[in-house]
């Protein structure tokens, strides 16, 4: 349990502590991202009818193991842990292998800027995976304990900010055409 | 002739829709990750940007 002294807190803690405000609040924001991601797997010209197929089975899986992953109220310990990287990594499966429409001569681009920020998610997702794992009592050292939290939410910030980018790059193609 | 014009707005009102809708969700996402004012002030401020002279033609 979270002691009750500090109001740092990881993602997961407000899911069990605050389940109904949560689920409530983030369907309508994932569900508006995941309409976009498919759209964006759908629309890639870039990409074979059958490539796009294979990628919209990740984007679809994503959807439903995030809702796992926002029920950690009922659904503890390894299975969570479980769905949480599962949801991760398929989103940087998809962000790393869509481009979606884009103005043309950006792609090389896309790919660089996404690249980058993916392997930074990573990693500070797998510093704060590393460190909840290997101290029991994380909780109990005050620093410790914040540098995670500041490290799980810095990992979902640069998750989210693929989709800006890919947003970016299609309010572009919007305009260019 | 003209269907193919109805197609063609249909799709570009299609386009903006879902354009403006992920700049929504996912402003109203990261802005509820973001715990911390600062933070949230700096996903206001990139949702800002991105919408800012984009996705407007139709």
């Amino acid at each position: 349990m979270l002691s009750d002294d500090t109001t740092t807190t990881t993602i997961s803690h407000t899911f069990a502590k605050y389940n109904a405000a949560a689920t409530i609040y983030l369907i309508g924001p994932m569900s508006l991202i995941h309409v976009f991601r498919v759209y964006r797997t759908i629309n890639d010209s870039s990409k074979s009818a059958m490539y796009r197929k294979i990628i919209l089975i990740p984007v679809l899986l994503s959807q439903s193991t995030l809702m796992v992953v926002i029920r950690y109220d009922e659904v503890h310990g390894i299975w969570h842990y479980l769905f949480t990287g599962l949801t991760f990594v398929l989103l940087i499966i998809y962000h790393n292998t869509i481009i979606g429409s884009c103005p043309k001569g950006f792609n090389d681009l896309i790919i660089a800027q996404k690249s980058k920020l993916s392997f930074m998610s990573a990693t500070s997702m797998a510093i704060f995976g590393i460190m909840q794992i290997s101290h029991k009592h994380i909780q109990k050292d005050r620093i410790a304990w914040d540098s995670v939290c500041v490290l799980e939410i810095i990992a979902v910030l640069l998750l989210g900010s693929l989709d800006i980018v890919d947003t970016y790059y299609f309010g572009l193609f919007i305009n260019s055409r | 002739m003209e269907d193919a014009c109805e197609r063609e707005i249909t799709q570009r009102v299609m386009e903006k829709s879902i354009y403006f809708g992920s700049v929504l969700g996912t402003s109203l996402f990261l802005i509820w990750v973001a715990w911390m004012p600062l933070l949230q002030v700096c996903v206001c401020v990139c949702a800002c940007a991105v919408v800012d002279g984009h996705g407007d033609g139709v």
